[in-house]
């Protein structure tokens, strides 16, 4: 989409015809803040279209003016200004004395800087208002959709839109998305079927973890440099960590509680049985990488204990990791003691 | 400064120094009373003085702690807490070990045992008898099988090393045992940590009578000061079978035992030798009662000692004379004459343990080539190991409930789910229960 820029002097000469010779006012339509004019015409991009069709026809207009309307093109109709200009109005102004030509842009957000990302970002917010109270489905139950990367949207766009701008309009058509299918209305569908990715076939599912043929479901879990495996099977509450028993691998009681919290949030203790392998890091880390792992190994058994763990801090994984020591630095952040020379 | 203790808590009698008894206030916290006035100094009394600046310390100030006392705090043990709910619990009787329902229940020390096992140092400060009114215990499955055997009109001895993980009560069954061996009117021996033997903090000698090494001033301490002692009415009912001479002094056949083992081992030389005699009495006196010896951290008698011989070599720890005399009563080689127990308790807090031993301990022999200590595989053979095991549901349960009597644990009800979630927790360890109910601030 190319914002290009009509000479609108020409335009009305267009549309008016004689009319315009005419000493005619013409009101400033491009202000990055439009204020009122007393009496004053707006011109929209209708009457460009109108001008761009009439100059099509006769052949005056270059291609290279064709411009392509962004979404947010308005739905008025042309309007006979000539009927209702007054005297007032037709006062040339001291602009239009100057330049013959008045180039405006065709879109309102001309000035923003971007004006398809902000068209396109107004156009999609309107469509998220107009659909606002359709019903919506779960999100885990939404089949699996790519949109657009940044860096096709840019080459569409033609300007390049930073990643968090991005990541409006991509929270946006996830929103809409999520509209109920069969209520989903045609323009969403169009809508939506322009930002997805052209490749839909390179959608990853993730891949459903069952138990395997010992009855065990497998997870694995890090923290830091720690990494866990961890099997869970049905049991009465055995926990063995390297072979060993959690109040021998873990001295601190922190550590113990943290290792299997996800079995006692979810009151879990007497059901199953762990065997965990953990290396790497130190004891919490190892504690912690547990903890993940066995909510992972035991989401495998419940799935709908998921929300559950999720509200007790055990679904995510803490992506902390220490933070490397800098050249001048005595660690990450420490100083040198300053020392008079 | 921090309050001045009573100087009665110090353990050991050598240790306690000749000072004068502070004042007993209720209250600990110093005084904070207004002296005297000071005298105002005449004018022109003071005078400025250009000269060698003369000795100005006060001989009157004394430091913080007089002589002993940071000692005696930091090995003070602690069996009572005033704060804690005093609760009726059954003492710990010896008919108990017969007794199969009394198995997973709380029974607490009778009061004079526990003057008794103080005596021996029995209780550690590690354990948590500090959080409680009074000392008590869960009578274990593994004390009543040992207990059951206590009784038996065979003269055997039971010889036994106890292993198991840190905090799993393995000094605790000991306390147990000791206490029924005093309740039965055993004779009672015990080394309470054999760390002290090995690691160069009490003096050596050789005996080239044995070709032993000796600890000549522990083993006098330990016989005057624990086996005399603890023992008194035993020892002093048995009268010697022979004439022997110990050190400067012979001691008559028909002498009380107490005698001769007071007496004699009052001096430092003749004290092995008077241990020697002691535990052959034990083996030939047919009047002898039954007798119980144990050694507290046992592994440590199996880790190459810090003590040296003229050639500067390492000592080997089974070159001493008391763990030597201790592995042959625990091989069989000696035995008591009306039987006993014999009793090695494992240590994991203090670490060291030799290949050898684990090897011993897991019953593996040793590899024709592995470079562990073939000496030990062989000075221990014979004995019986046994493992100390995580709580079972039933015996967690009263110590929970113990815990919630006495006000550790804030709970109404001791539920089955607390005692799942304690258990698993705590991996079964006594300890490790006591401590989840309350985050005990280590001192």
């Amino acid at each position: 989409m190319v914002a290009g820029l009509v000479s609108l002097r020409h335009c009305c000469r267009t549309i008016l015809g004689e009319a315009f010779n005419t000493r005619v006012a013409l009101p400033r339509a491009s202000f990055p803040h439009p204020r009122p004019l007393a009496g004053a015409r707006s011109f929209t991009i209708s009457h460009v279209q109108q001008a761009r069709s009439i100059l099509d026809d006769e052949g005056e207009v270059n291609d290279d003016w064709i411009l392509k309307t962004g979404t947010g093109t308005s739905g008025q109709g042309p309007v006979n200004i000539a009927d209702e200009l007054t005297e007032e109005d037709i006062t040339p102004t001291w602009a239009e004395q100057q330049f013959a030509v008045r180039r405006v842009p065709v879109s309102a957000s001309y000035f923003t800087g971007n004006a398809t990302f902000v068209d396109n970002l107004l156009a999609l917010r309107a469509l998220q208002r107009k659909y606002e109270l359709l019903p919506t489905i779960p999100k885990d139950q939404v089949p699996p959709v790519k949109w657009k990367t940044l860096v096709e949207y840019n080459a569409l766009a033609g300007k390049s839109v930073s990643a968090s701008k991005f990541k409006q309009l991509t929270n946006i058509l996830d929103r809409l998305n999520i509209i109920e299918p069969t209520l989903m209305p045609q323009d969403v569908q169009d809508v939506l079927a322009w930002y997805k990715r052209d490749t839909q076939g390179a959608v990853s599912t993730q891949k459903e973890r069952t138990v395997d043929e010992f009855g065990r479901g497998y997870g694995l879990g890090r923290r830091k440099t720690s990494v866990a495996r961890v099997y869970v099977l049905e049991g009465d509450g055995q926990v063995y960590i390297n072979g060993k028993t959690l109040a021998e691998h873990f001295e601190r009681l922190h550590d113990r509680e943290s290792a299997i919290w996800p079995l006692l949030v979810t009151d879990r203790i007497d059901k199953y049985n762990v065997w965990a392998t953990v290396d790497g890091g130190g004891k919490t880390g190892q504690a912690e990488a547990l903890t993940l792992g066995v909510a992972r190994a035991l989401m495998v058994h419940e799935p709908a204990l998921k929300p559950a763990l999720r509200r007790a801090g055990c679904v995510t994984r803490d992506h902390r990791m220490v933070e490397r020591k800098k050249p001048g630095h005595v660690k990450a952040r420490k100083m040198p003691t300053w020392v008079k020379r | 400064m921090p309050p001045r203790l009573p100087l009665t808590a110090v353990s050991s009698p050598l240790l306690r120094p000749i000072l004068p008894v502070p004042r007993r206030l209720f209250s600990i916290t110093s005084t904070l009373l207004a002296g005297p006035p000071k005298a105002k100094a005449a004018e022109g009394a003071k005078k400025q003085s250009y000269g060698k600046k003369k000795n100005t310390k006060d001989e009157s100030r004394k430091g913080a702690y007089a002589i002993g006392e940071r000692r005696g705090i930091r090995t003070r043990i602690v069996l009572s807490n005033t704060n804690a709910q005093p609760l009726d619990t059954p003492p710990l009787t010896p008919d108990l070990s017969n007794i199969t329902e009394a198995a997973g229940n709380l029974f607490a020390f009778p009061e004079e045992e526990v003057d008794k096992l103080r005596t021996l140092r029995a209780f550690f400060r590690t354990q948590d008898w500090r959080l409680f009114a009074r000392p008590s215990s869960v009578l274990r499955r593994q004390a009543m099988e040992i207990g059951s055997t206590m009784d038996s009109f065979d003269p055997v001895t039971r010889r036994i090393i106890l292993d198991g993980y840190k905090g799993s009560g393995k000094s605790v069954m000991l306390l147990q045992l000791m206490t029924w061996a005093l309740q039965k009117g055993w004779i009672v021996i015990n080394i309470p940590n054999a760390q002290e033997l090995v690691i160069g903090h009490t003096d050596y000698e050789f005996d080239p009578a044995s070709g032993k090494w000796t600890h000549p001033s522990y083993t006098s301490h330990m016989l005057t000061q624990r086996i005399a002692k603890v023992n008194a009415t035993a020892l002093a009912n048995l009268s010697l079978t022979t004439t022997v001479k110990l050190g400067r002094n012979e001691y008559a056949a028909g002498t009380p035992l107490l005698t001769a083992v007071s007496s004699a081992g009052r001096d430092f030389a003749a004290a092995t030798d008077t241990l020697r005699f002691l535990l052959s009495e034990l083996q030939n006196n047919p009047e002898t009662p039954k007798v119980l010896f144990a050694v507290e951290n046992f592994n440590l008698f199996q880790i190459p000692t810090v003590y040296r011989d003229p050639d500067f070599k390492i000592i080997h720890p089974h070159d001493f004379a008391l763990p030597s005399l201790f592995n042959e009563l625990l091989r069989g080689e000696r035995k008591f004459h009306n039987g006993g127990l014999v009793m090695g308790v494992t240590s994991r807090t203090i670490a060291p343990r030799a290949e050898a031993f684990e090897l011993f301990l897991r019953g593996e022999e040793i590899g024709p080539y592995s470079k562990a200590d073939r000496r030990i595989h062989e000075g221990l053979r014979g004995a019986e190991v046994m493992e100390m095991s995580g709580m079972d549901g039933e015996e967690a349960a009263s110590l929970l409930e113990y815990c919630r009597d006495t006000g550790l644990l804030k709970v109404d009800e001791v539920e089955e789910g607390l005692i799942r979630e304690k258990l698993l927790l705590s991996s079964g360890l006594p300890k490790e229960i006591v401590k989840s109910c309350v985050r005990i601030a280590r001192c």
